[in-house]
């Protein structure tokens, strides 16, 4: 201990008195650190961390229904009762809906994010009340109506002013008043990240406050419940897994008509839903792969930085090692060494990573409701950092020591020159040799993503959104119904189409290129399902008059929806070319006839067909899309989209302010550009593209580093070399270009094996580059072409170092 | 001279491969020193002296040959043996006096008895012991690089003498010193020795190769008799070539 911790202190001393060298690897190494830690607090944030709050969250359960064998979706009413009664490895099991609620308090409305949970909810996650209780058994009764609500511990403090009289107070939600009986523990916020629950009614209010009737307690189709479970004592998860299926099996053979080819999953409970919790680790994978290339970077810059040092120190450790000190001590001395700079940079790096991605405005997504996501430093972050320190600072540190301390030791004594100069250059040449192909692929990546984002600019959306702005009313939360709604629909749309600048204006209930989209299955006339498909799956969405103006999605043929278009004439829809394409080939599609599946679905004809228009992301293939008139398909949450001159500032005032003349305690979503709206469709496109930007030019930055040092380090052991070169007669050209050489000779093997790497990355990309090919010029030959000219620039200085050597001075340097 | 000597070398010889060379440094060279001695090398540049120091202070093995140290065969020791050995039994003093710039004047005579795992306390006293010895006790707190090359070099021996080894190996320890300077080193040396230091010292300087109790004679990697040396050296010195 007393030799390790004399170590230490020697280790700190060389960097006090070598600064710019403790700078550089200090700083090279908490980028790499940096990141990967940044990252790493995101990934536990979001797939690794328990949900806190909840008792023994290992043994708590997601039960998601698949169809197909695909998927991880909600569940109806009656299919949740059959899994709790009949599945015994549940000890109990809850159904909940995540809602918006309008929260008012007098004044203008606002947004609260809300739960509609059966009274099993709390027990399944193992809490127990702040203050107060939780909702009982007779509040889940058929045909009860309970009204009653739980609040989150931050929403007592924050909204209610965290008094003690909190239980028994009076809220109102979405109109509603609701009397408040308990408060969730302040641990407790929620079981999905960035979502934090603040108002939780009992799910029997979920009909009166989503102004729908009692069918979804008793329809097998209306599947609108999640649902989560405690396991039995001594039950696995793989046993509930089994158990559900069998019971989907028991039910799709007795009620095929809405059962048939469904079953049903169990995953652990986490932080990311069942259903994102794939894409989410599909995606965090590809970052962190990305992290871990730029701190190889980093490590081989440092390590090539500790094989120079060493060569500067070779008699120092000759002379130790003349004095006894055994090889292995002296490899211990230099691996601590190498560990304090790890562990400066590891530090710093982790601080500032952890900083950063907490700074990263999660909360400003243009999303109706508020998300913020936990990204507090945490234990098994720090010990990810911890380890990633000590495991690269062990192997990036362990090779260097291990080349300084093979001398000859006569030699290296007797001011010989160095006796390890081979092989140190050899490894510094593999160590930037692996640096540059490491950043070539980093940089090609950014290639890659920055290319499919310009082509993001180029690919036809189907839409305009220049001009476009958008808000959103849901009147389920408002307290509307029927005619009434209807009614506040038209009188909103009247005001805003009045207003000055405004060219047209729409509603829908779903846009374009925001991340979501509404599905149906509807059976065409005269068209026959593949085998095994009842019928055709397609997405759809309610508008209104003017809505295909107002977005100039091109009407390809037939004509858009009519004010006439209302409950009193023909069910008509208007239907996207992929749609007519698909079940009617070779067709116009006007007048053939289709129906949505259900009971009592009308046939409704076609009277338009309209050009496709990109969906949930921008590389979404084109679908089969419908159209459904707003008039006769009432539908109470709508975006309103108006086309209109002036900007942001002024248009979203005036917007709100139409709005709200109508009624002036609506809540309304924030006032958005349908740029910024749509932009949530290149959302992976912007951020991969970012990130790969800012790591790749790290990467390039570094290896600019490292071939400088190993060029500028040989010309320093070979100023005699050109001294003689000069007395022969080189010239400045020749001199420059044999240090450019040099450099590039350092870099090529690295671009060499780097090359293929990129073409596999394309290929392994291809997905999310919206059409780009794998071998685009660009990533092929811009990429590689821009390393080089840097790997050129670097070698500029010691080049002209060289050029500028006077001939009897270099001749009589040792 | 009566009893085993300190160091025994026998048939020892020392050849360096390069790629299409071959360069005999040392012949069969025999050669013992007892405990207390002091004994020179001299020689022309190139005759091998450093080579030779190098194995003696097992720098360095030979391709053939047996060396003996204190009795103990040690030519074909494994490295961390050798290291024990060299820090246990071997004090360097070497030309370019090597100090570790980073290291104050106290470490770096504290080095050796570090590697040797000696508790602090004996460390301290050991060390002060040495400085105080060589009169560099003041100068505890400096750097190398605060220091003349003389006081560099006097720092150096009580770094070679804080161990208490069986024999100091001084490879040119003059070399790079005034004559001021220089004189000043071989007086502390001519101390150590009458105090009881084995000395081995390579030198080509004539003035301080005959301050040693004996001087061995090396010449083309072999050694000769002093009158040998002499004709060599007269030879060397006049302009023509030696022959081989």
């Amino acid at each position: 201990m007393d030799q390790l911790l004399s170590d230490i202190r020697h280790a700190l001393r060389h960097l006090r008195r070598a600064p710019l060298f403790a700078l550089v690897a200090g700083t090279s190494l908490a980028i790499g650190v940096g990141v990967n830690a940044g990252l790493f607090s995101a990934v536990n944030a979001l797939l690794l961390r328990p949900v806190p709050g909840v008792d023994h969250p290992e043994r708590v359960v997601e039960v998601g229904r698949s169809n197909q064998g695909r998927g991880f979706d909600t569940f109806a009413y009656p299919d949740y009762l059959d899994l709790k009664s009949e599945v015994r490895a549940f000890r109990t099991a809850a159904a909940y809906t995540f809602d918006v609620f309008a929260y008012s308090d007098g004044g203008e409305g606002s947004r609260v994010t809300g739960m509609s949970v059966t009274p099993e909810y709390f027990s399944v996650m193992g809490l127990t009340p702040e203050r107060g209780r939780f909702f009982t058994a007779d509040e889940d009764a058929p045909g009860s109506r309970p009204t009653v609500a739980v609040v989150s511990h931050d929403f007592w403090m924050d909204r209610l002013g965290g008094g003690v009289d909190v239980v028994g107070k009076i809220i109102r939600i979405n109109r509603i008043a609701f009397q408040i009986v308990g408060v969730t523990p302040a641990d407790f916020r929620g079981q999905t990240t960035g979502v934090h629950p603040e108002v939780y009614v009992p799910l029997r209010m979920r009909p009166a406050l989503r102004n729908r009737g009692e069918e979804d307690f008793t329809n097998r189709g209306a599947s609108w419940h999640m649902m989560v479970a405690r396991l039995a004592p001594g039950a696995t998860v793989q046993e509930a897994d089994t158990q559900v299926k069998a019971v989907y099996a028991r039910l799709a053979q007795a009620y095929p008509r809405t059962n048939r080819n469904r079953s049903g999953a169990v995953v652990p409970l986490g932080l990311v839903p069942g259903p994102g919790r794939g894409p989410v680790k599909a995606f965090l994978s590809v970052l962190m792969g990305l992290a871990a290339l730029i701190l190889l970077v980093t490590c081989a810059n440092v390590a090539g930085m500790f094989v120079a040092r060493a060569s500067h120190r070779e008699k120092e450790i000759a002379v130790r090692l003349a004095l006894g000190a055994g090889r292995a001590r002296l490899v211990r001395q230099l691996l601590v060494e190498a560990l304090v700079v790890f562990a400066v940079g590891g530090v710093v790096g982790t601080a500032v990573g952890v900083m950063l991605v907490r700074s990263l405005p999660v909360n400003r997504l243009p999303l109706p409701i508020h998300v913020s996501i936990d990204l507090s430093p945490q234990a098994p972050v720090l010990a990810f950092a911890l380890a990633l320190t000590l495991g690269t600072g062990l192997l990036f540190g362990l090779l260097p020591a291990m080349q300084a301390t093979r001398l000859e030791l006569t030699d290296s004594l007797r001011d010989n020159g160095s006796t390890q100069g081979g092989r140190a250059g050899l490894m510094r040449r593999f160590f930037v040799g692996g640096q540059v192909g490491l950043s070539l692929v980093l940089l090609a990546s950014a290639g890659f993503f920055l290319r499919a984002l310009d082509r993001a600019g180029q690919v036809d959306t189907g839409f305009d959104p220049r001009d476009g702005y958008v808000t959103g009313i849901d009147l389920d939360l408002e307290g509307y119904r029927g005619e009434e709604s209807a009614a506040l629909q038209q009188r909103v749309l009247e005001r805003v189409r009045a207003l000055p600048g405004v060219e047209s204006a729409a509603m829908s209930a779903d846009l374009p290129l925001d991340m979501s989209r509404m599905g149906t299955g509807v059976m065409p006339e005269g068209w026959t399902p593949p085998e095994g498909q009842r019928g055709l799956g397609t997405d759809f969405t309610y508008v209104s008059t003017d809505y295909f103006a107002t977005l100039k999605i091109p009407i390809l043929h037939g004509r858009a929806f009519v004010e006439t278009d209302d409950v009193s004439s023909e069910p008509v829809i208007v239907v996207s070319r992929t749609f007519v394409d698909q079940v009617w080939p070779g067709e116009d599609g006007l007048g053939r006839q289709v129906q949505v599946e259900g009971d009592h679905e009308p046939w409704r004809t076609v009277v338009g067909v309209v050009a496709d228009v990109k969906g949930r992301f921008i590389t979404d293939r084109p679908e089969p899309m419908m159209y459904l008139p707003l008039e006769q398909n009432p539908h109470q949450r709508m975006d309103v989209v108006v086309r209109a001159k002036g900007g942001i500032a002024t248009v979203a005032p005036a917007l709100r302010s139409a709005i709200l003349g109508v009624d002036p305690s609506l809540s309304l979503n924030p006032v958005l550009s349908l740029e910024s709206s749509s932009s949530l469709g290149i959302f992976p496109q912007r951020l991969a593209a970012g990130l790969t930007t800012a790591l790749g030019s790290l990467a390039l930055l570094l290896s600019a580093l490292g071939v400088y040092g190993v060029v500028a380090y040989a010309l320093s052991r070979r100023v005699r070399e050109m001294g003689v070169r000069m007395a022969l007669g080189a010239g400045s050209t020749r001199l420059a270009l044999l240090v450019l050489r040099n450099g590039l000779g350092l870099a090529l093997p690295g671009m060499l094996l780097g090359l293929p790497a990129i073409v596999v990355l394309g290929f392994v990309l291809r997905a999310f580059l919206l059409g780009l090919s794998p071998l685009d010029p660009v990533a092929l030959v811009v990429v590689p072409g821009t390393l080089l000219i840097t790997v050129a620039a670097a070698c500029a200085a010691p080049a002209r170092r060289a050029v500028r050597l006077h001939p009897m001075e270099a001749l009589r340097s040792e | 001279m009566a009893g085993e000597a300190l160091i025994h070398l026998d048939g020892l010889s020392k050849v360096f491969y390069t790629e299409e060379v071959e360069t005999h440094a040392l012949s069969n060279i025999a050669l013992r020193i007892q405990t207390g001695e002091f004994v020179s090398i001299a020689g022309p540049s190139g005759c091998g002296k450093t080579t030779l120091l190098s194995i003696l202070g097992l720098l360095d093995s030979p391709t053939a040959g047996k060396y003996l140290l204190d009795a103990e065969p040690v030519e074909n020791l494994s490295a961390s043996q050798r290291a024990k050995i060299r820090n246990q039994a071997i004090g360097f003093i070497f030309q370019a006096f090597n100090l570790i710039g980073d290291l104050t004047v106290y470490e770096n005579v504290e080095l050796p008895l570090t590697y040797r795992g000696m508790a602090g306390s004996e460390r301290k006293e050991r060390v002060q012991a040495a400085l105080e010895r060589v009169g560099m006790a003041h100068r505890m707190g400096h750097y190398p690089s605060q220091l003349s090359g003389g006081q560099q070099q006097r720092v150096a021996v009580a770094r070679a003498i804080v161990g208490k080894p069986l024999i100091l190996l001084a490879d040119e320890p003059t070399g790079n010193l005034d004559s001021k300077n220089g004189n000043a080193v071989m007086d502390l040396l001519k101390e150590l020795h009458n105090d009881g230091a084995t000395i081995c010292m390579v030198t080509h300087d004539p003035r301080y190769a005959h301050v040693a109790d004996r001087s061995v004679h090396l010449f083309d990697g072999q050694i000769v008799s002093e009158d040998d040396a002499r004709r060599a050296q007269a030879l060397e010195e006049s302009g023509f070539d030696v022959a081989h």
